[in-house]
């Protein structure tokens, strides 16, 4: 197969990403103007597609409704180096109480406490739920409000009229057709960025990471090839989680006391709200460096029925956990489960690597809103505030206007563009497989951009060093080979991984200071430096590809204008 | 094979194959949404798996898993 035919699709929205952020705002939309045609463009299939896949077992950003705002945002700001847009977490801390009314009209079963109904509290800001079956509800619910579902449509790149974007186009990976919608208003909704660094272990576990390994980063490198504005690339996020299966802890947490012990047995952390995901996994680094390790999350003794409590508390979000406690065994009297930090990705709903944007969820590109882990400076947003920021962008999506009418034959010359790039590995293929190219790419992010296996830690020499490998690595990108569409897939999964990494490396480099320990430790500069660095990395890729960084800095909410 | 979030799985000769075991994100979706329980998980010998076999019935609201261990024990479980 060497040629695709062309279809072509005009929408009053589309959204790019039907996971979390993507099936809501596409669902908003519908609600709010049925008439209008809202198309959905997924790389996967929706019913099980992003980081829903599996399943999550808690809504971890939730608020009561008599609960002030105001307290959120001082929270997710003191926890993430008094630095976060406290306009964006705000206007998703104003939504957070009606959202889960609202899944649970959709038919998500979400527990409730034994006194005057309220929801099951897992930490203070956060909720129990039976979340198992979570995406194939948003799913049908985005199928019954009448939204065109491209499903197994992998997106390449934005359409432009000038600066204005007003569409995208992407390859079917399954029926060989390349897509182009044109669309007044476009929504960018496809997640974080995982494989930037190298998985845990290799071979037949190659894809056993704690974020999902089919979120590529491909929307920033959309944007980073359209020239949006990014922020915050340099503050990765960095999972501790159960050794080998990458499930998360908090679960473990429900109900009984779970200390955090070293190989020696002695407590080396008390569970206390206020200790950060990072604190804990410095603090777990360092029992290792000190010869304390491993380290475990130490359950004590458990009676059967807690034992299978938490088979089925994992069963509903990672399954593998439970295979991995059959094949390997876990001792009821003394149960423990190992723990240890994962690679870095970027995701914008954990940590707040992403685009740029307003209040609004515009980004810096008219035309174009982002959602959820792929739309930067809020951090601790999860499941629940990706899909308010699905219903913000949504209301925003409504409001604009075309203005006139796209340039065609300008338009014309990109598509033929954009299908050329796309195509080209499976068209005129090289040597180089996708494979080889990702190992090259996680390879060079794991020694000198700070991977687990230096601490995460980076410094300007060694960073100098991963900029230029990065750059020798993208020139190997002309040569990459595939042999189906399926390859092809892959082959653009790296490509935007190496667009993304070579950004994030900029953003590492340009910040001379330590603001959020692991996800962003300087060796050459291990302190905090308020003074000159209460501000967001910025960054634009220029005409010429060279990537211009810029400062911004601001005030409380309200402090960001809309830049259009 | 219609789930897969990473389109993994493909029909050859009338048998369901996955591509690439190491392209598997243990997501377990296949498992469930397979109309004759024909899928299983198993963990990878990179992390220490024995054989033990997860498998899973899905009905809406509720999905029943069956874990059969490689040591012969039968454990099920209900989400
Ligand atoms: C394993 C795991 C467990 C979690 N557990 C919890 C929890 O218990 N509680 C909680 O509150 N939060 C949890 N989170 C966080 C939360 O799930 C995420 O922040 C949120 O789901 C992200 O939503 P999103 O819409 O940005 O991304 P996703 O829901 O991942 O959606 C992105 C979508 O874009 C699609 N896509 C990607 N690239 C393309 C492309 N090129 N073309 C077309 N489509 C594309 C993907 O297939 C996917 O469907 C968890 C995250 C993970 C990874």
């Amino acid at each position: 197969m060497s040629q695709l035919p062309v279809r072509r699709l005009q929408a009053d929205l589309l959204v790019v990403g039907g996971g979390t952020a993507g099936c809501m705002a596409a669902v908003w939309a519908k609600r709010q103007a049925p008439a209008c045609r809202v198309v959905v463009l997924e790389k996967a299939q929706v019913d099980r597609s992003g980081c829903l896949a599996a399943g999550v077992n808690a809504l971890n950003a939730y608020r009561r409704p008599e609960d002030d705002p105001a307290q959120l945002v001082e929270w997710v700001r003191q926890d993430n180096g008094g630095l976060v847009r406290e306009d964006l977490v705000e206007s998703i801390a104003r939504r957070l109480p009606a959202v889960p009314p609202l899944l649970e009209e959709w038919g998500l079963s979400i527990p409730r406490g034994k006194k005057g109904g309220d929801y099951v509290f897992r930490g203070p800001r956060s909720i129990v739920i039976r979340g198992e079956g979570l995406k194939p509800l948003l799913a049908a619910e985005t199928r019954r409000a009448g939204v065109e579902v491209l499903n197994r449509v992998v997106a390449t790149g934005y359409l432009r009229d000038g600066e204005r974007v007003v569409g995208a186009c992407g390859f079917g990976v399954r029926e060989g057709v390349f897509y182009v919608v044109e669309a007044p208003a476009v929504i960018c909704a496809t997640g974080g960025a995982a494989g930037l660094y190298p998985p845990p272990c290799g071979g037949a576990a190659h894809h056993r990471t704690w974020y999902s390994p089919f979120n590529c980063g491909t929307g920033y490198a959309m944007g980073i090839r359209a020239g949006a504005e990014m922020t915050s690339f340099e503050m990765r996020f960095v999972p501790l989680r159960v050794k080998d299966v990458q499930a998360p802890t908090g679960t473990v947490a429900q109900g009984a006391r779970v200390r955090q012990v070293n190989a020696l047995g002695v407590e080396y952390l008390r569970g206390d709200d206020r200790i950060t995901t990072a604190d804990r996994l410095e603090r777990t680094l360092r029992e290792q460096q000190a010869g304390h390790g491993p380290c475990y999350l130490d359950l004590g003794r458990l009676v059967p029925e807690e034992v299978r409590r938490l088979c089925e508390a994992y069963l509903a979000m990672c399954p593998s956990a439970v295979l991995y406690w059959a094949d390997r065994g876990i001792d009821p009297q003394a149960a423990r489960l190992e723990i240890a930090g994962a690679e870095p990705c970027l995701t914008g709903g954990h940590a707040q690597a992403g685009y740029w944007v307003d209040v609004d969820r515009r980004t810096t590109l008219p035309g174009l809103l982002a959602a959820g882990d792929v739309a930067g400076g809020a951090p601790k947003k999860y499941v629940t505030g990706c899909l308010a920021e699905g219903q913000i962008a949504a209301e925003t999506a409504l409001s604009l206007r075309p203005e006139g009418r796209p340039d065609r034959s300008e338009l014309e010359h990109q598509v033929e563009q954009e299908y050329r790039r796309a195509l080209r590995p499976l068209v005129e293929p090289g040597p180089v497989t996708p494979r080889a190219l990702e190992g090259r790419l996680q390879k060079i992010m794991e020694e000198y951009a700070g991977g687990a296996s230096r601490g995460y830690r980076v410094c300007e020499s060694e960073l100098r060093v991963a900029a230029e490998l990065l750059r020798e690595a993208r020139q190997l990108a002309g040569d990459l080979g595939v042999a189906d569409l399926h390859g092809l897939m892959a082959a653009h999964e790296v490509l935007d991984r190496l667009e993304v990494a070579a950004v994030l490396v900029e953003h590492l480099r340009y910040r001379t200071e330590t603001r959020w320990p692991i996800y962003q430790s300087r060796a050459d500069f291990p302190e905090r430096d308020d003074r000159r660095w209460q501000c967001f990395v910025n960054s634009r890729r220029e005409v010429e590809g060279t990537v211009a960084l810029l400062e911004r800095r601001g005030t409380s909410p309200g402090g960001w204008a809309p830049w259009h | 094979m219609r789930v897969c979030p990473g389109d993994l799985l493909r029909r050859e000769e009338g048998v369901v194959r996955l591509r690439e075991a190491g392209d598997c994100w243990d997501c377990a979706s296949c498992v469930k949404a397979c109309p004759w329980g024909a899928l299983a998980l198993v963990l990878p010998v990179e992390l220490g798996g024995r054989g033990s076999r997860l498998s899973a019935r899905a009905s809406p609201g509720r999905t029943r898993w069956t874990l059969r261990c490689w040591d012969g024990r039968v454990e099920e479980f209900e989400t």
